[in-house]
């Protein structure tokens, strides 16, 4: 028996890997957004700097923000970059957010022509070790994609690159998303009438805890609405009802607790109780810490205005 | 930029520019000062939009950058300290409304947190500089590069207690821009015994030079806690003697709670953003197909997947819930936490004073066995009686000041803050558990 032995070849560093997937988060495409609409009058499309993270582990890079960088069109064929632009701001994020660093460029247009594949070069010194990636977003149908980028052709010239597009995925921090929620509560459909007959583009409130839980509230009878709908339709026979809803559907309400429900509290009535005595219990937490949150107030404003006496 | 002008200035024909110039700028400023002068009503900024972009910046930064520096071990709560991310905001107002277009981060330490006065004005200049450096950056890309006031992150309505907050919002306020653009006028004098009077610039009569702070425990509730606030004229009237003691206090009506004044906050997207945004949560299926249970559906591009509608409605369920892998929505310990920290460091600032106030009422009673000061007192009397002016107090007695009150306040501030933030928490932690049993009984 022969034995063969397999090694790694020596280039499979982290490094030279292929990007595995591209994680947008919103604001980058925001401020892309917001450059574009801020492009001078003879240009068609901008293009910036994207900073983000790269994670080793799993070979994605995340891109966490971005910002412009102006070029001049001069003629056919010859384009002015202002780098030193891109140098400084770069000085001065890092000195933000040193983690956050060079890992691509992007651009306002969904087609790539010889002057990417330029600029393209300029970004993988940039973020060298590891490839630059090139995200376009297109104006028009408002939609991005993600590209890595490698020389092409038997004798490597800066102009010559093939780029193939990544899996680019959106992803939200928690943190965030109560800003993303606050930005989008009057565009989807589920919201309240009363939300969703405001003119798209009117000023938002800022929320209170109280509003957002109303108006998630309204999201969810909305939507147990349009179920309700459905499943009457379904059993009527006015439309065919689909298999993969109908398991969601039951897997759903599987999930709703029936501790109390009136035949199973005759015949259980001690779980009943253990549920009422539960709720009581946390019913009777929660306001007494509301009790001591107004207290707290009340005292606070009591001194203070006898600060002033005394 | 400078090149650029004086190649301009060599070029154009400076003796026709100049006679139609000048009236211009003349008049221009003679009726922004009739303006200031007829009153602040007219131009004073009476609410503030924010633009998404700025908002999704703030919220970035916020979370990115504030650090609660936990007491060392052995030690009280009261050591509890932050170092909050702060930032610029950049924008434009007209007709009373604040639009506030874009931001920009500042390097950590920019609100003068660390102690000391020295290192204090280091961490304004640096910002200052910082900005300087950034602002022709951003004119380049067409983007709006004037001042107008600045952000600060906060958790559980603390902000009044963060170091240096007081002092970044009264130079904001005085220069109707960010942190560091009024330094040359705005000295801090809170503490230090420098008694230089404060000159208001027109940031003071058109309200610019807000501060945004963006309240951190407030995206654990499932809300956007952004507000805007100003300080009010009573409190800068006391800031500009430079003292807070009692008495100056009781003139100016100072209480804790209006120390600062909140300017109504709203929040809008440009048209393209919008867009952008709903391709993000509208389903794109055709509207006949299955209903949309999920808010969210692919985007045109196959190969981006767009958001998960589920995890919003976590602000929903209980926290106590152990099905939810997410941290969302936080139980009642953090902000009762925070509320307790906030007492703790009242408490200490409090024994502070006291202490000083005993120290005072000891160096006064020393005074009054000083013969000099006794004589003095006594010619006082007889000149009052005679009716000739007032011979000036010694300087022994002028030394003795009252403790400022200021930290205090602020600390007393920073304890309502935490009981505000307590009490809205618990009103969504009653609708949270009576919604609980609804789904169990129905």
């Amino acid at each position: 028996m022969s034995s063969l032995t397999l090694a790694l070849p020596s280039t499979s560093l982290a490094s030279t890997r292929p990007v595995s997937a591209v994680v947008v988060s919103p604001l980058p495409l925001a401020a892309i957004l917001d450059h574009h609409l801020r492009r001078g009058n003879d240009q068609d499309r901008v293009f910036g700097t994207l900073l983000g993270v790269r994670s080793e582990a799993d070979n994605t890079v995340q891109v966490r923000n971005a910002f412009g960088v102006p070029y001049q069109a001069q003629g056919r064929g010859e384009v002015t970059v202002d780098m030193d632009h891109h140098k400084s701001l770069l000085d001065l994020h890092l000195k933000i957010n040193p983690n956050e660093v060079v890992v691509g460029w992007y651009a306002t247009s969904p087609q790539l022509n010889s002057f990417s594949a330029l600029i393209h070069n300029f970004y993988t010194a940039e973020s060298s070790p590891s490839p630059a990636i090139h995200l376009t977003l297109d104006p028009t149908t408002l939609a991005f994609t993600a590209y890595t980028a490698s020389p092409i052709g038997t004798s490597p010239r800066p102009d010559h690159l093939a780029f193939i597009p990544v899996d680019s995925i959106m992803r939200l921090h928690e943190q965030e998303r109560a800003g993303i929620d606050l930005l989008t509560s009057n565009l989807t459909s589920l919201s309240n009438s009363a939300a969703a007959s405001k003119e798209l583009g009117a000023d938002l409130p800022v929320s209170t805890p109280l509003a957002t839980m109303y108006r998630l509230l309204t999201k969810v009878s909305v939507m147990l609405d349009q179920v309700l709908e459905y499943v009457r339709a379904v059993a009527a026979g006015e439309r065919e009802g689909d298999e993969r809803v109908g398991r969601a559907l039951l897997e759903t309400v599987g999930v709703v607790p029936t501790a109390s429900q009136p035949q199973q509290a005759q015949k259980k009535g001690t779980e009943t109780k253990g549920f009422e005595e539960e709720f009581n219990a946390h019913l009777a937490d929660v306001l007494m810490v509301s009790y001591l949150a107004n207290l707290v107030k009340t005292q606070t404003e009591l001194s203070s205005r006898l600060n002033l006496l005394v | 930029m400078q090149s650029g002008k004086r190649l301009a200035d060599i070029a154009a024909p400076a003796i026709e520019a100049t006679p139609v110039e000048q009236p211009q700028v003349k008049k221009e400023s003679a009726k922004q000062r009739a303006r200031i002068e007829q009153g602040l009503a007219e131009v004073r900024v009476e609410s503030i939009r924010v633009d998404g972009l700025a908002l999704m910046k703030i919220i970035k930064h916020a979370r990115e950058a504030h650090q609660i520096i936990p007491a060392p071990a052995g030690t009280s709560n009261a050591t509890v300290t932050f170092n909050p991310a702060v930032g610029q905001l950049l924008g434009i107002d007209s007709n009373g409304v604040l639009d506030i277009s874009n931001t920009f981060a500042l390097p950590a330490g920019s609100l003068g947190v660390a102690q000391g006065d020295d290192s204090e004005t280091r961490g304004v200049k640096a910002a200052s500089k910082y900005t300087q450096q950034l602002l022709p950056r951003l004119a380049d890309l067409n983007a709006d590069a004037s001042l107008v006031g600045f952000y600060t992150s906060t958790n559980n309505g603390q902000h009044l207690a963060t170091a240096g907050f007081v002092d970044a919002l009264l130079g904001a306020q005085m220069s109707g821009g960010g942190i560091g653009s009024g330094q040359a006028k705005a000295t801090p004098v809170g503490r230090s015994a420098a008694k230089t009077p404060l000159q208001s610039g027109s940031g003071s009569k058109t309200g610019k030079g807000i501060a945004l702070v963006y309240d951190l425990a407030s995206a654990n509730q499932g809300h956007v806690g952004l507000r805007a606030y100003r300080l009010t004229p009573n409190f800068v009237e006391a800031y500009r003697a430079g003292k807070f003691d009692t008495q100056s206090l009781i003139d100016n009506k100072l209480v804790p709670t209006n120390i600062l004044e909140e300017v109504p906050v709203t929040i809008r997207t440009s048209p393209l953003l919008t867009a952008f945004l709903s391709t993000l949560v509208t389903p794109s299926s055709a509207p006949s197909a299955a209903p949309a249970f999920h808010s969210t559906s692919t985007l045109p591009s196959p190969r981006s997947t767009p958001l998960s509608a589920t995890s919003a409605f976590d602000t929903l369920s209980l926290p106590t819930s152990t099905s939810q892998t997410t941290a969302l929505p936080a139980p009642l310990t953090a902000p009762l936490t925070a509320l307790l920290t906030s007492l703790d460091t009242h408490q200490a600032h409090l024994s502070t004073l006291s202490f000083q106030s005993r120290q005072l009422g000891r160096d006064r009673a020393r005074l009054d066995t000083n013969p000099a000061v006794q004589r003095r007192r006594q010619e006082n009397e007889q000149r009052a009686k005679e009716g000739l002016p007032l011979l000036p107090l010694l300087p022994e007695e002028l030394a003795l000041q009252e403790p400022s009150r200021l930290e205090t306040m602020c600390a007393l501030s920073g304890v309502e803050g935490a009981a505000k933030v307590l009490s809205e928490a618990t009103g969504a932690a009653l609708v949270r558990s009576y919604g609980s049993r609804a789904g169990t009984t129905a």
